[in-house]
C-alpha cells in the first residue's frame, strides 16, 4: 500500500459511532509524517525513528520506551482540522514491534487519557474514545505510559 | 446481568461453583471434560468482553513475560469498579532466571499508577541501577499527575454485554475494534482484569479455539481455552498456539500462555494471586 497519508470521505458507516444514529458519517484519517493534503498533521517531539515496509500508508514511527528522557522529551501528536464535533478517536496498531504494554493516548485536550496494551491489542483500528471538542487531536503522552517496550505512532483518525 | 456461570461439565459439576478466591500458588491442575458448544464458547468470550461488570473489587499480583517486548515483570495491582471507581498498580522488573528456570527477587526500582477518583498519578522511585533496571530510567524519583475526572455512567454503560459481533465492526470497509471505557484507568493490569483485547483479537475467530477443560490456578478455578493464533498474532509473537485460564465468574484471565511450535512460551501472563471481591488498601489510591 502506498504511503497517502490522508483520507477526508464521506462515506457510509456500516458498525455504529459512539452515541451517534447517523448512519453517514465523516473520516479523517491523519497518518504519522502526514502530508500537506492531510485533514490534519502530525507533530513529534524527541527523536522517533521513521520506518517502512509495514503500516497504515506503509509506514510509522516508533521509539524505546526505555530511551533516556522519553518521559519528559517524547509525545506524538496528531492533529485534525476538523472542529467541533462528536467525534469517535481511532488509532491504527497492526506492527508487531509496537509492544509497550500501556501507552496512554490523550483524547483532545479535555477528552481524558485512554490506556493500551500496544502488545495486546488486536491488529487494525482500535477505538479509543468518543469526545466532542473544538479542537481535535490524539496524543501519546509518555509520561503516562509505562516505560517499557517500544512505543510505536502509525495512523489515526475520527469519525463524525 | 450474570453470564456464562453455567459451563457445565460432562458428569454435571458446575465448575463456577463456590470458590475461594483468596488465591495462593497452586500446581493443584486437573484438567476435566467441559462443554465447547457454540453457545458455551460465546458466553465465555462474552464476559471476557464485559468482565468489568462482573466483580466490583480485584487485587492481586502476576507476572508478565514478553519475549516480543523485551520485559518481564511483576504487577501488583487492585482495582474498585464501584461507583467511585480507582485503580493502583506498581511494576516492577523481575531478574533473569537463574539456570534452573526459578526467577529471582524483583528489581528495587518501579513504578507505580494510580487513578484516584480524580487524577492519574504515574509515580517512578528512580533507583541506582537506572542503567540496568527494567522501569526506572534515572536515580531520581519522578511524578506526574494529569486531571481526567470522572467516566460518565453513559460512557461506562457503552456497549455493555455487548457480543463479539458489536465489538467488532467495520468502519469506511476497514476493521475496527471497539473497546468499552475502563472507569478505573486499570493500566497494565487491565490485560488480566479486562482482557478484551484477548477475547477480540485471540478469540475473534471460534473455529480456531477450543473450550478444553478446568483448571486451578493460583488457587482459583478456572476455565481453559486453547487455541491457534491467527496469522497476525503468530507473525506479531512468532509463536503458534496459546492457552488461557478464564474465571468463570468474571471473565477475567488468570494465565495467558503463547507457544511457539516447540512449546517454547514466548509471551504470558501468570497470576501469583488474587482476590475478587474483597476489601482493598484504600491508602494506596491515595499515597505511594
Amino acid at each position: 500500500m502506498f504511503k497517502k497519508g490522508y483520507l477526508s470521505i464521506l462515506s457510509l458507516v456500516m458498525g455504529f459511532t459512539f452515541f451517534s444514529t447517523n448512519i453517514f458519517a465523516a473520516t479523517d484519517i491523519v497518518d504519522n509524517d502526514a502530508l500537506s493534503s492531510a485533514p490534519g498533521y502530525s507533530e513529534q517531539k524527541g527523536n522517533w525513528t521513521y520506518k517502512t515496509g509495514s503500516g497504515y500508508y506503509n509506514d510509522y514511527r516508533i521509539v524505546s520506551a526505555t530511551v533516556n528522557g522519553f518521559d519528559t522529551d517524547y509525545a506524538y501528536i496528531w492533529r485534525f482540522y476538523a472542529h467541533d464535533k462528536n467525534a469517535a478517536h481511532y488509532v491504527y496498531l497492526n506492527n508487531k514491534d509496537f509492544t509497550n504494554p500501556r501507552t496512554a493516548y490523550q483524547i483532545d485536550e479535555f477528552g481524558g487519557i485512554v490506556y493500551i496494551n500496544q502488545n495486546t491489542a488486536p491488529g487494525g483500528w482500535n477505538f479509543l474514545k468518543t469526545h466532542k471538542e473544538w479542537n481535535h487531536m490524539i496524543v501519546i503522552n509518555t509520561s503516562l505510559t509505562t516505560k517499557l517496550g517500544n512505543v510505536g505512532a502509525d495512523a489515526t483518525k475520527i469519525t463524525y | 446481568m450474570v453470564l456464562a456461570v453455567s459451563l457445565v461439565v460432562y458428569n454435571g459439576t458446575d465448575i463456577a461453583g463456590n470458590q475461594d478466591n483468596v488465591a495462593r500458588a497452586s500446581a493443584n491442575i486437573q484438567k476435566v471434560k467441559v462443554q465447547n458448544t457454540s453457545e458455551q464458547k460465546t458466553k465465555l468470550q462474552t464476559l471476557m468482553l464485559n468482565s468489568i461488570d462482573h466483580y466490583k473489587t480485584a487485587k492481586g499480583s502476576f507476572e508478565y513475560f514478553s519475549e516480543s517486548g523485551k520485559f518481564h515483570i511483576i504487577v501488583d495491582y487492585q482495582t474498585d469498579l464501584s461507583d467511585s471507581p480507582k485503580s493502583y498498580e506498581k511494576v516492577r522488573g523481575l531478574a533473569t532466571e537463574n539456570n534452573n528456570g526459578i526467577t529471582t527477587a524483583a528489581e528495587p526500582g518501579y513504578e507505580v499508577s494510580v487513578y484516584d477518583g480524580e487524577n492519574l498519578i504515574n509515580y517512578n522511585s528512580g533507583s541506582s541501577d537506572y542503567q540496568t533496571n527494567s522501569v526506572t530510567k534515572s536515580n531520581i524519583p519522578t511524578k506526574v499527575v494529569v486531571k481526567v475526572g470522572k467516566v460518565s455512567e453513559k460512557e461506562r454503560n457503552y456497549l455493555k454485554n455487548a457480543s463479539i459481533h458489536e465489538r467488532i465492526t467495520t468502519v469506511d470497509g476497514e476493521k475496527a475494534y471497539i473497546h468499552r471505557i475502563d472507569p478505573s484507568y486499570m493500566g497494565i493490569a487491565k490485560t488480566s482484569l479486562f482482557p478484551e483485547d484477548i477475547a477480540m483479537g485471540f478469540l475473534a475467530d471460534d473455529t480456531l479455539w477450543d473450550i478444553t477443560g478446568q483448571e486451578n490456578i493460583a488457587g482459583v478455578k478456572t476455565v481453559v481455552i486453547e487455541g491457534k493464533l491467527n496469522s497476525e498474532y503468530s507473525k506479531r509473537y512468532n509463536a503458534k498456539t496459546f492457552k488461557l485460564n478464564i474465571e468463570p465468574n468474571t471473565g477475567i484471565m488468570i494465565q495467558m500462555e503463547v507457544f511457539d511450535s516447540s512449546g517454547t512460551i514466548k509471551e504470558s501472563i501468570k497470576t501469583k494471586n488474587i482476590e475478587i471481591n474483597k476489601s482493598l488498601d484504600t491508602k494506596l489510591f491515595k499515597s505511594f
